[in-house]
């Protein structure tokens, strides 16, 4: 879930404060350079409706004509009838925000009701519009223009009919996907299922969640409108002399040019200056009211993924005595008000050959975990401190190259959804020959022969076929062999599964759980297998590793810990799983509250307000990682339980 | 299951969903029966694509059926006249899956639940208390009116959207998945609400899982759906405990944990 304790807050108090939000954190220049523009264009408005202003804008002498700026009286020059530059941009700009206001009020009113149209009322209504929606999108607003222009003679109204008449198509065409999309939410369906109507649902609950679009879309038409305003009074369509349209100053600069190049020169760098200020605008707005939040800003993410990591160690003298492990690593969310941590302290290892369950729930970082053995934190997640060992050699030592060529070769990392992890556009068999020649050159032939022969073992059956089909053909058990093929057809020694079932219906997980322990077996690889399925884990792995709120808080031999666990979290999730041999109808044992998200973790026991057995030392004392006389099990807890079998129970 | 009187009455129920480009779509109900008695839980217990959904929806009349019929005390569930709907909107209601977008995340928990209340006839004058009443039923404190949606847990999330069901003071409850998006250690707080709402108000529960173990431990009568169609149906415990159907006993093999007890 996304939802995130700490910001919460300070977040959406009251719905009034939403337009306090949005401009308050909009970068100063921009708003400078936007109230400039409204401000500039709005006097450029007062200039063409006041009649003995307007006079200022047609005003001709022939005498100044390409006077460069600061000469005879004008500011910016003069064009090549002596009209003055600065009122005509000015007057340009007026009648931009004017056509660009109508066009965007055009488009936005048509396209939003075209799509709720489309979105709400049935097939027939969707086709209909659809089909509308495609010949208005393939029909080139340059040639509605010419019709139009044909009709009325061009102008500016031209301009603006031609654009409004087109650009309502590609709001439409997000409406109606938004209002199929809304149509399915649960809350439309539970509005639905207590008997409200169409025209109740529109407005209560699809208009509100449309706004951000339509406002997106809205700035997107303005500077649209501009450049096509432009363009179009550059080829004749648009405004007509002596209209001082910003198109036509442009139009009649780039004709003189060689005479002056002052016209030209201004008039580019207002539209210029005007379309990427509403861009930058335009972006500003998309990334506020994204309603994800929390999108990391260009910078950040670059910096992240160049970060270098901490300084060279000592390739490390000890013996590999893990394929893959994990020494004191910590990984924080980088966020505006300083980061967050993630993982803490994370120390794990895995034999040879041996399978580790890592199991947790949403937010223990159990998969922040697994991007971090792999040495691939995704944008956002910074490694904060601690060492990630690959066969003994701390993978901070390894220049990118080697690590990219590790990654994949060593070790490789299956996800949950597969087919986010294939490319759309390709077949699953060439995604996998690329991989394949991409780590080790060959030719063609012999990698398809390897590819083919490894979709075989994933038991795609019949692989010659599997090859040529593309992702979207494969059901999510076919999808997740595939993926399985992809990248182990390059032999790593190490597999992370993270979460690679979950979705998939019960009996096609078995078989992929099946598959896994089998090719693990052939290929001798070591498996780190990531899920927040107990029961699962305890089928398949040799070790568990139980972690919550970015801590492990119990780790071991996996029959031991899932038989006689001692921690009460561990203990509490095993309880609360409905058994075959729990009487139903009967309640289960719960765990009270719920899972703190990073950030609001308790200072000391991170389970402690959830724990039955807190001790007044759990919530000032943090316990720590120790050994146990249980087989070797590693426990934090201050007052673990008994470890009697938990049959007692 | 004490009570005998019958709720609900399904026969030969059909739907087929359209396919792309005129070709036959996918056969998402076939010839589907069964029958809901007042304070009974039938389990539907099934993997994606068996049909389990689109039964939901038929039932609440988000989806229509091809062919066959329901009868809910003996009104015409499947196309009731005016007077019959505004009556079937006030006896079944369902609680979804996806606690993330089981409530409009512009909306206030107060806004959710009254349009829910309003249905039931609750004013104004009375919405305030009404609403404190059913927070307390699902164990949220009235604090959370004021609430958005992004400011709640999965599992308070998944309460009100409980609450927002049983404010038409309903009798029967189709749970579709309902802690399937649930993490681990709340799943089985929801369950037990849902157990202890069902003694105190006497409530029927549809209850839709893919999860063998959750149905077992919820439902007096289990059916398996395999391909829109249901291939055993009983009592829990002597469907899965002796399993007739091939398919439910390669289901019940496949639950991690089961044959080991
Ligand atoms: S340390 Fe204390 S609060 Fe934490 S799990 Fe152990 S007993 Fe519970």
């Amino acid at each position: 879930m996304s939802t995130t304790a700490d910001l919460t807050g300070a977040d959406v108090g009251a719905a009034g404060g939403r337009a306090g939000r949005i401009l308050g954190a909009v970068p100063v220049w921009m708003v400078l350079a936007v109230a400039f523009f409204l401000i500039v264009g709005i006097a450029g408005i007062v200039l063409m409706t006041v009649p003995d202003l307007s006079k200022l804008v047609y005003r001709q002498s022939l005498s100044k004509a390409f006077a460069p700026p600061f000469t005879k009286g004008t500011l910016l020059g003069a064009d090549q009838l002596g009209r003055a530059i600065e009122y005509r941009l000015l007057a340009g700009l007026g009648i931009s925000l004017v056509s660009a206001a109508v066009v965007t009020m055009m488009a936005t009113v048509i396209g939003l009701a075209m799509g709720l149209f489309a979105g709400l009322f049935g097939r027939t209504a969707d086709r209909l519009v659809t089909i509308i929606i495609d010949v208005t999108w393939a029909y080139p607003t340059i040639l509605l223009a010419v019709v139009v222009a044909g009709i009325q003679g061009p102008g500016v109204s031209t301009v603006i009919l031609a654009l409004g008449l087109t650009l309502w198509a590609a709001l439409a065409r997000i409406v109606r996907g938004q209002v199929l999309m809304l149509r399915e939410q649960e809350y439309v369906l539970a509005a639905r299922a207590l008997g409200y109507g169409r025209f109740y649902i529109a407005f209560r609950h699809m208009l509100p969640n449309l706004l951000p679009i339509c406002i997106l879309m809205a700035t997107l038409f303005v500077a649209l409108t501009i450049i096509a305003e432009a363009g179009l009074s550059f080829i004749g369509l648009g405004a007509q002399s002596p209209t001082p349209s910003l198109g036509k100053t442009l139009a009649e600069g780039f004709s003189f040019a060689s005479s002056s190049p002052w016209p030209l020169l201004f008039g580019s760098i207002t539209i210029i200056g005007l379309v990427t200020t509403l861009n930058a605008f335009g972006d500003h707005l998309r990334d506020v009211l994204d309603p994800k939040g929390v999108v990391p800003s260009a910078g950040r993410m670059l910096r992240s993924l160049t970060r270098l990591p901490g300084p060279a160690v000592e390739p490390s003298g000890e013996k590999a005595e893990f394929a893959v492990s994990a020494q004191d690593v910590s990984v924080s969310i980088v966020r505006p008000g300083g980061n967050v941590p993630a993982v803490t302290g994370l120390s794990l290892g895995v034999r040879q050959g041996q399978t580790l369950g890592i199991v947790g729930e949403s937010g223990s970082g159990k998969s922040v975990a697994a991007r971090a053995l792999v040495g691939l934190l995704p944008a956002g997640l910074a490694l904060e401190s601690g060492r990630v060992l690959w066969n003994g050699r701390d993978i901070a030592t390894y220049s990118a190259e080697q690590l990219r060529q590790h990654r994949g070769r060593f070790i490789a990392l299956v996800f949950q959804d597969a087919r986010a992890s294939m490319d759309p556009l390709y077949t699953v068999g060439d995604q996998i020959v690329e991989t394949l020649l991409a780590h080790f050159p060959q030719d063609r032939r012999s990698a398809r022969g390897k590819a083919l022969e490894m979709l075989a073992r994933v038991g795609l059956n019949d692989p010659a076929v599997f090859f040529d089909r593309y992702p979207h053909q494969l059901s999510g058990g076919q999808m997740q062999r595939a993926a399985l093929a992809a990248v182990l057809v390059l032999g790593p020694k190490v597999l992370i599964a993270d979460e690679p079932t979950t979705g998939l219906d019960a009996t096609t997980q078995k078989k992929i759980v099946e598959l896994v322990a089998q090719l693990q077996r052939e290929m001798d690889m070591t498996v780190i297998w990531i899920s927040h399925d107990l029961d699962l884990v305890g089928q398949i792995a040799d070790n568990i590793a139980v972690m919550y709120a970015g801590q492990v808080v119990e780790t071991g031999n996996a029959t031991t810990v899932l038989t006689s666990p001692t921690h009460p979290y561990t203990r509490g999730l095993i309880d609360s799983r409905p058994h075959i041999g729990h009487a139903p109808k009967t309640p289960l044992a719960s765990i009270g509250g719920s899972v703190p998200e990073p950030g609001g973790w308790p200072p000391a026991c991170r389970f402690q307000p959830r724990c039955e057995r807190s001790l007044a030392q759990c919530a000032s004392l943090a316990p720590q990682l120790a050994a146990t006389e249980r087989n070797g099990v590693l426990l934090r807890c201050h007052n673990p339980i008994e470890s009697a079998p938990k049959d007692a129970t | 299951m004490s009570s005998s009187e019958t709720l609900i009455r399904a026969g030969g129920l059909r739907k087929r969903y359209a396919g792309e480009g005129g070709r036959r779509g996918h056969l998402a109900l076939d010839d589907v029966s069964f029958e809901l008695a007042a304070g009974e839980t039938l389990g539907i217990v099934g993997e994606s694509g068996s049909g389990k959904s689109t039964l939901a929806r038929v039932v609440m009349r988000l989806t229509s059926a091809d062919g066959g019929r329901i009868e809910y005390c003996g009104r015409n569930l499947l196309a009731p006249n005016r007077e019959d709907a505004a009556f079937l909107t006030r006896q079944v209601q369902i609680v979804f899956q996806d606690p993330s977008s089981s409530m409009n995340p512009r909306r206030t928990v107060r806004q959710a639940l009254s349009e829910a209340a309003r249905v039931a006839g609750v004013g104004k004058r009375n919405m305030e208390d009404r609403l404190i009443e059913l927070l307390d039923a699902v164990g949220l404190s009235r604090e959370k009116l004021d609430a958005y949606p992004h400011q709640l847990s999965g599992g308070q999330l998944q309460r009100i959207g409980i609450a927002r069901a049983l404010a038409v003071s309903p009798r029967v409850i189709v749970a579709d998945e309902c802690v399937s998006a649930l993490d681990v250690s709340v799943q089985s707080s929801i369950l037990n609400l849902l157990l202890d709402l069902q003694r105190n108000h006497g409530l029927a529960y549809i209850f839709i899982s893919h999860d063998l173990s959750v149905v077992h431990h919820m439902s007096d009568r289990v059916a398996v759906m395999k391909s829109g169609r249901i291939v055993e149906e009983g009592e829990t415990a002597a469907v899965l405990g002796n399993p007739s159907h091939e398919y439910t006993r390669e289901l019940i093999a496949s639950v991690p944990g089961l044959e080991k007890h």
